[in-house]
């Protein structure tokens, strides 16, 4: 399967980080039998062709639900796992393929912060000595003497203490020698902070860095990261799926969906007029706390797909308020439409005695079909005819011919456009609408 | 040096915070026990001469009096001096064996469970060969090729116990691996030495008490169990649980209980407060296992 | 344990637990944020309703399971999938057959505990739509648990604040949300980071401990406003305007 092409081209600018095409697939993990039987690698497309890039100083806002890759992304960016096909660059360098010392020199420069702070802290380790760890893993760049020497030791403590004191994890004398359970979910996210900032890093991957964090203790960890943004010249990469927290934050937003980012573009101008109908969606439903505006929502259906067998087209189609005919349609699309037709027994009278059942259906590409008894065929298409009245208009308009052979249905898709990316007003969407 | 003792000092943290909940009391119960049988293996045979354990030192099978607590045996020794001499036996005993295995199945299982491929699955493969084989069916076999001795028989316990170590350290290794804050290290820049001895090993070796006091009362019995069988110490070793309970078997029908119950006594003691430690300390370190991930 | 627990008039804490039972399901039902502690994984999802409709009604097997079915489809979840297990379905759809299995018996309160936490936004926007449509259809009065106040200004029509265990404001939807009285609930809204938001706000300090909770009122240490009374004396829920209460010595202040 081929992923849409890519048209706007890098071009080469100050960038500190550039990600070009980059695709990150997982293996499915299968058991014995299955993997015999089945011919072929199985893979979950996580990250399937991203590029982007950031400016010093600059925050870009990847943003997505659970599942999109947005944080296998960041987690690529910091070579955490393994790039399956396309390219990083780090200030012009490319690290795609970094290992050993190299990619340890790399790490001084770009520190990630997870979601979790809990998690992110070794149970065993105090605070104090958590955050200096960094210093003492790379202690080679700083000489031999000094390392050698007595002081080492106690310069790492100071320069402990001011990080502490810098992030706002104070008393930091007292705090020093707690354990990370002593301490609040707060309190834990400054010290994550803290040992990611010790190595004076330029650019910052941070991970739903606030997620699990109190509405209240939210707002300040957020400022502390603009204020550290200020003092530092720090660049960040700041994952989340919580737009509106990204809106008070990010300089830029990429918006992702299934491995893929359909819009991106500066915040201003996606959050007062989101071009994607996915953004769109996601802008819509973050709630306004305001009794006196509610309003009916046009939510997109279902949930998000598999990402083992990502849809045809644009990914969002199945889902999409403003799907056109030519979006991507296929033959699962049908059967799943059916389902649904069948499964309402307002909706389906006697279809389930001719069309189904459900699992008899095959779909493969753009040809669904459904092998039945030679008697039943006749009755069957005009059946699938008058189910696929129903259908959304762009389904309907996508269905290229429902005919019979034999003792089999055969419901045909036309193919889809190819989905480019198109400059839109000051960003870049992926979507047919646009196109 | 600073890395190893906060290894030795990090399992008996939790001994320490929770001491007033029944796990930490019976674990508490458990180190005293062995504490005090420690006590004994040390001084007891420095004011117990080691004449007293020696055949026909007395007459045979007195009863208990004030001149002998527990009586003499069926060749005239005293039990009460068997038995303290046969505490500082079977001590030695168990720190040979449980000690060994520790010191080669802690690093193997550590190794393993982090490096994993192939060098973990041949580890596994022999671990659970060696595992597979009925315990003291494996150490009668190695004592009878390496000879008697409370070295020797150590080192055939020691066998037994390793692919014990070794299960549950690559166990607790592997889920250990997944932790995030061992990602975090990654993308810190540490190397997988540090990675391995800064964040796996310190939050590994919570388990190793737990198994070194279970495996320990094993090694009790299973050391007995030789002895039982002829198989263990040579016959002028001053003490021998095992060996005393073993000769005291056949005078048990003609109502001579003394000289098997002090050494099966002091068996069932030690094995008993070994496992309330042991145990104890599962307890303890299993819910904190879980409130540290959570 | 103290106090008491009215529904329909009846004290709740002085039934026998087998009443209790009865009621809680037939009349009081539960959701919660994760579907999956709920949902046996080794039970069809056809047996967990069973299990519920028998255990409160005398019905026949085809009955309950023809319930079971209708439950399941007015959910939108297929009911040739009422033989699954519940792994074999996706976060959304786990949380609506929680919702199904809840009210398969027709309950007059449901009770759901930060329902849609665990779930994706665009996802949360449609269990919600499901909670207000049903909460039409049925007449049935909804407790909503949450932390998140976007939420409840879009379903709830009258809200509780609830601070270190003690009622700290209670009024409708509105009063809350343009009128707060308690400086908590002020500070709570002031902290909601929302699409308009143009400044950060926080509260001060962190919850309280409830094992020595502070004397007085329990805000008090994170109040801007407090006074020394605030220390001493513990403030009553008093009702600041018609149906609008608040707990706090200075409510008029704010109104």
């Amino acid at each position: 399967m081929t992923g849409p092409a890519t048209v706007v081209k890098a071009e080469p600018t100050d960038e500190i980080l550039r990600l070009d095409d980059l695709k990150v697939h997982f293996p499915v993990k299968m058991p014995f039998v299955q993997r015999l039987l089945q011919r072929g690698e199985t893979v979950v497309h996580a990250v399937d062709g991203v590029s982007f890039g950031i400016r010093p100083g600059e925050i870009l806002g990847l943003v997505g639900e659970s599942g999109c890759g947005k944080s296998t992304v960041g987690r690529a960016c910091v070579r955490l796992v393994k790039p399956t096909a396309g390219r990083i660059f780090f200030d012009g360098q490319d690290i795609t393929k970094l290992g050993g010392e190299k990619l340890r020199a790399l790490r001084r420069r770009i520190q990630i912060i997870f979601q979790d702070p809990h998690a992110s802290l070794n149970p065993a380790m105090t605070i104090g000595k958590a955050i200096g760890h960094p210093l003492r893993i790379h202690s080679s760049v700083f000489g031999p003497q000094k390392t050698g020497s007595e002081e080492f030791g106690e310069w790492i403590r100071q320069k402990v203490l001011n990080a502490m004191k810098e992030v706002g994890l104070t008393p930091e004398e007292q705090l020093y020698d707690k354990y990370p359970g002593d301490l609040s979910g707060g309190q834990k996210q400054r010290a994550v902070m803290a040992r990611a900032l010790i190595l004076e890093p330029n650019l910052l991957v941070v991970d739903e860095g606030v997620s699990m964090l109190d509405m209240s203790v939210r707002a300040k960890v957020l400022e502390l990261m603009l204020d550290l943004k200020r003092r530092h010249k720090l660049t960040y990469l700041f994952i989340t799926h919580d737009l509106a927290t990204a809106k008070f934050i990010c300089d830029k937003i990429a918006i992702m969906y299934l491995g893929r980012i359909v819009e991106i573009g500066p915040a201003r101008e996606i959050y007062a007029d989101p071009k994607h109908p996915y953004t769109k969606a996601l802008l819509q439903v973050i709630p306004i706390p305001d009794p006196d505006r509610r309003a009916k929502k046009v939510l997109p259906r279902g949930e998000v797909p598999d990402a083992v067998h990502p849809p045809a087209g644009c990914r969002f189609h199945p889902r999409c308020p403003a799907v056109l005919a030519s979006c991507g349609w296929e033959a699962r699309d049908f059967v799943d439409f059916l389902d649904e037709h069948l499964s309402d027994p307002k909706r389906a009278g006697d279809d389930e005695t001719i069309l189904g059942p459900i699992e008899d259906w095959r779909a493969k590409g753009l040809v669904a079909s459904l092998e039945t008894n030679p008697l039943k065929v006749r009755k069957a298409v005009e059946r699938t005819n008058a189910v696929l009245v129903e259908a959304p208009v762009a389904m309907k308009q996508a269905v290229e011919s429902v005919s019979s052979q034999n003792r089999t249905v055969i419901v045909r898709f036309r193919s889809h456009h190819q989905l480019l990316q198109s400059n839109v007003q000051g960003r870049v969407v992926e979507c047919l609408l646009y196109q | 040096m600073a890395l190893l003792r906060r290894l030795l000092f990090r399992p008996f943290r939790p001994l320490v915070r929770e001491r007033r909940t029944l796990p930490g009391i019976l674990s508490w119960i458990g180190l005293g026990t062995l504490i005090s049988f420690v006590l004994i293996g040390i001084f007891g045979p420095l004011l117990i001469s080691v004449d007293q354990t020696k055949p026909l030192a007395y007459p045979i099978l007195l009863s208990p009096s004030l001149q002998h607590v527990m009586g003499t045996d069926g060749i005239g020794r005293d039990v009460f001096a068997r038995v303290i001499w046969g505490t500082r036996t079977s001590l030695e005993i168990m720190a040979i064996g449980a000690l060994l295995a520790l010191v080669v199945g802690f690093p193997l299982g550590l190794l393993s469970g982090f490096v994993g491929g192939k060098l973990d699955r041949l580890f596994v493969l022999v671990m659970d060969s060696v595992y597979a084989f009925p315990g003291l069916l494996l150490a009668a076999l190695i004592a009878a090729v390496i000879g008697k001795g409370i070295f020797n028989i150590g080192i055939a316990i020691t066998v037994i116990y390793i692919p014990l170590y070794f299960r549950v350290t690559r166990n607790q290794t592997l889920s250990t691996r997944e932790e995030l804050y061992v990602e975090a290290a990654r993308a810190l820049g540490a190397r997988s030495r540090t990675i391995m001895l800064s964040y796996i090993a310190y939050n590994v070796v919570i388990v190793i008490p737990v198994i070194f006091s279970l495996s320990a009362a094993d090694t009790i019995l299973t050391a007995a169990g030789l002895s039982y069988l002829g198989l263990g110490l040579e016959i002028d070793v001053p003490g021998d649980w095992g060996r005393d309970l073993s000769d005291a078997q056949r005078f048990l029908g003609s109502g001579i209980w003394w000289t098997s119950l002090f050494p099966g006594l002091m068996i069932i003691l030690l094995t008993v407060g070994l496992s309330f430690l042991g145990e104890g300390l599962n307890d303890l370190v299993n819910p904190l296992l879980k409130k540290e991930r959570a | 344990m103290s106090g008491k627990i009215f529904f329909r008039g009846r004290d709740l804490t002085q039934l026998s637990n087998q009443m209790y039972r009865r009621i809680r399901g037939e009349e009081i039902a539960l959701i919660f944020q994760d579907p999956m502690t709920r949902l046996n994984p080794l039970m069809r999802i056809q047996d967990h309703f069973l299990e519920e409709i028998h255990a409160h009604e005398s019905v026949s097997s085809t009955e309950a399971r023809t319930r079971a079915r209708e439950a399941l489809v007015s959910m939108g979840i297929h009911e040739t999938r009422i033989r699954n297990y519940p792994h074999e379905f996706s976060g959304g759809m786990r949380q609506r057959i929680m919702i199904a299995l809840a009210l398969v018996l027709k309950p007059s309160l449901l009770i759901a505990d930060e329902p849609t936490t665990s779930l994706d936004v665009i996802v949360e926007a449609q269990i919600l739509e499901i909670l207000q449509d049903l909460k039409e259809a049925y007449h049935m009065s909804l407790l909503l648990i949450t932390h998140n106040l976007g939420i409840v200004a879009e379903v709830c029509d009258r809200v509780a604040v609830l601070y270190a265990g003690k009622l700290v404001e209670l009024g409708s939807v509105r009063d809350i949300f343009h009128k707060p009285l308690h400086p908590y609930t002020q500070g709570l809204l002031a902290s909601v980071i929302h699409l308009e938001t143009k400044e950060l706000h926080s509260i001060e300090g962190s919850p309280p401990d409830l094992i020595a909770p502070p004397s007085g009122c329990r805000f008090h240490p994170r109040c801007s406003y407090a006074q020394p009374i605030c220390t001493e004396r513990i403030p009553p829920l008093v009702e600041f305007e018609p149906g609008h209460f608040a707990a706090c010595h200075f409510g008029d202040k704010f109104l």
